[in-house]
């Protein structure tokens, strides 16, 4: 099966929502209105009633909705590591070891100010160390090696994971599966709600 | 083995949080994060207020990643999303852009949409990369994208700090986009929202904002590991009440004689940066009339104020000579000028005598 080529662009932007025409002329003199009632401006929604500009929009069938909420909680979805009035948050699982002496560092201070990563690191080298590692590690599918993760279970620091410098959750490894033996057909259970 | 694709995501951001919500004061910190789908793993990488860089992290053939722009706002602790773009390599693109008749800035194209109770708006939903239905080869998840409108109130005089967007109510019905173009819906005034039970009595007052996003369908490519719908692209617009107004003091048809009465003026949900004055002029009403401003006050602010303005009795100068006077209370936004009340009253100055002279010798 053969897929595009990857070379596929894309630019994330936040820019310019509304389009603007900025082959317009000079603004035109604001019209003079009166206050719209209740009942004028239910007048007005009927006139206008929500109409698609071209028919590209289907209903979409019941059982293939959506059922996704939007986009969940960047604090929950974040460790917040906070000293001497400054914070910072990582994705959860990027803290890979936490010293007792350093648990009371997390979670958020009153007043603490929030930076990014790099300018909490900076300010707190003295007990926040990083360790880099891979994209087969951080999904799991590749061990810590022994050396590292010793270094995990004797840190004296508090160590967050990175990837290019930037912190990365990484995932319980993933176990082996071991070959399924066959099971004979009358005791095989349907997966079917 | 998985092959890594080097699709890497260009990302140019300008994020002008403050903008957002426009509270003046407050600080507040940028973070992207790219969450790997079937994953999950989350990388997060430096965000500066402006800037453009790769992304480290390439996505796996047959995956998908999602990008979010957060800002955090310290004190009070609050988190915003400005954006996010769902990317994979198969997946269709897709933009979302709301017109209202009242365009942000040159120099803050990032504030967030709006529009006002009583005025229609646009919503393009543009997409591209769609597969064809008839392509066999292409992935279900490559052939269409599901458009979702979510509407939330912010409540009676609420400007949406602190609420909780998952409490969102989808009240349109799902659509599935196929086609590769611009799909472009002009929205009724008050939008989804005016439908809320809360509006049933006056939608004039509609006060909250939707969102209208663009979603990739279930991913089934790997069967073991179905990557559900996630969010390609979204855009909120904020509509805020009209305005209403009151004059105190004041009746209609009043006839004044000696000195002008004491003035009340009660304003609620002016519109965000319009300018709000109260004027008199000679004469019955006429519409568009430019008269002698009594008193006046302009917001520069992204939300609505409700304020209250007096006006003591010396405005007799506004009123020179005797005859019929009109007094309007008007508020100029970036749509109109609108007339909130009118009085019409008589000065009379003039002193007449009952009785007579004469002369006893």
């Amino acid at each position: 099966m053969k897929f595009g080529a990857p070379a596929l662009a894309f630019l994330l932007s936040t820019v310019a929502f509304a389009q603007t025409d900025k082959s317009s002329p000079a603004p035109k003199k604001k019209p003079f209105r009166v206050a719209s009632t209740h009942d004028q401006l239910v007048k007005q929604r009927e006139a206008i009633a929500t109409r698609n500009l071209n028919a590209q929009l289907k209903p979409v069938e019941a059982k293939e909705q959506a059922k996704a909420s939007p986009p969940s909680s960047f604090l929950q979805q974040s460790d917040i590591i906070c000293f001497n009035g400054v914070a910072t948050l990582v994705p959860k699982r990027a803290i890979l070891a936490i010293p007792p002496d350093y648990k009371s560092r997390l979670g958020m201070q009153p007043k603490a100010r929030i930076v990014g990563w790099n300018e909490f690191l900076a300010l707190n080298r003295g007990w926040v160390t990083t360790v880099e590692v891979d994209n087969a590690q951080a999904e799991g599918s590749k061990k810590l090696s022994e050396s590292l993760s010793e270094r995990i279970a004797k840190s004296t620091n508090l160590l967050v994971a990175t990837y290019m410098g930037g912190p990365i959750s990484v995932l319980p490894p993933k176990e082996e599966v071991a070959p399924k033996e066959e099971v004979p057909q009358d005791e095989k259970k349907s997966t079917k709600p | 083995m998985k092959s890594r694709s080097p699709l890497v995501v260009v990302f140019a951001m300008v994020a002008t949080a403050l903008s957002a919500f426009g509270q003046a004061g407050h600080v507040y910190t940028n973070f992207i994060r790219q969450t790997q789908l079937p994953s999950g793993v989350t990388l997060q990488v430096a965000a500066d207020t402006t800037g453009e860089g790769r992304s480290q992290l390439g996505i796996e053939q047959g995956g998908s990643a999602v990008f979010e722009l957060w800002t955090i706002r310290a004190d009070p602790y609050e988190e915003y999303l400005l954006d996010s773009k769902y990317v994979g390599n198969y997946l269709p693109v897709a933009t979302v852009s709301v017109v209202t008749e009242d365009p942000p800035p040159e120099n803050d194209l990032n504030r967030t949409p709006r529009t006002r109770a009583d005025r229609p708006f646009t919503v393009n939903i543009t997409t591209t990369g769609i597969r064809a239905q008839a392509d066999a080869d292409a992935p279900e998840a490559s052939k269409s994208v599901t458009l979702r409108r979510h509407s939330q109130s912010y409540g009676e005089d609420g400007y949406g700090e602190n609420i909780d967007r998952e409490q969102a109510t989808e009240i349109l019905p799902q659509e599935s986009l196929t086609e590769n173009t611009v799909h472009s819906v002009i929205y009724p005034p008050g939008g989804a929202l005016a439908a809320l039970p809360e509006f049933a009595a006056d939608i004039t007052k509609v006060r909250g904002e939707e969102r209208f996003s663009v979603w990739s369908v279930t991913d089934n490519k790997v069967p073991e590991d179905p990557i559900p719908p996630t969010q390609i692209a979204s855009m909120d617009v904020q509509i805020w009440p009209e305005a209403d107004g009151t004059i105190a003091g004041i009746e209609q048809d009043q006839v004044i004689h000696f000195d002008m009465p004491p003035l009340t003026f009660t304003l609620n949900d002016l519109y965000p940066d319009s300018h709000t004055y109260a004027q008199v002029y000679a004469g019955e009403p006429s519409d568009g009339v430019v008269g002698t401003s009594l008193v006046s006050r302009t917001l520069y602010q992204t939300t609505p104020e409700s304020i209250v303005l007096f006006v003591n009795n010396d405005w007799a100068y506004a009123v020179p000579e005797d005859g019929r006077w009109t007094l309007e209370l008007l508020t100029e936004t970036p749509f109109d000028t609108v007339l909130l009340s009118r009085v019409t009253f008589t000065v009379d100055r003039a002193m007449r005598v009952n009785g007579s002279i004469s002369t006893l010798k």
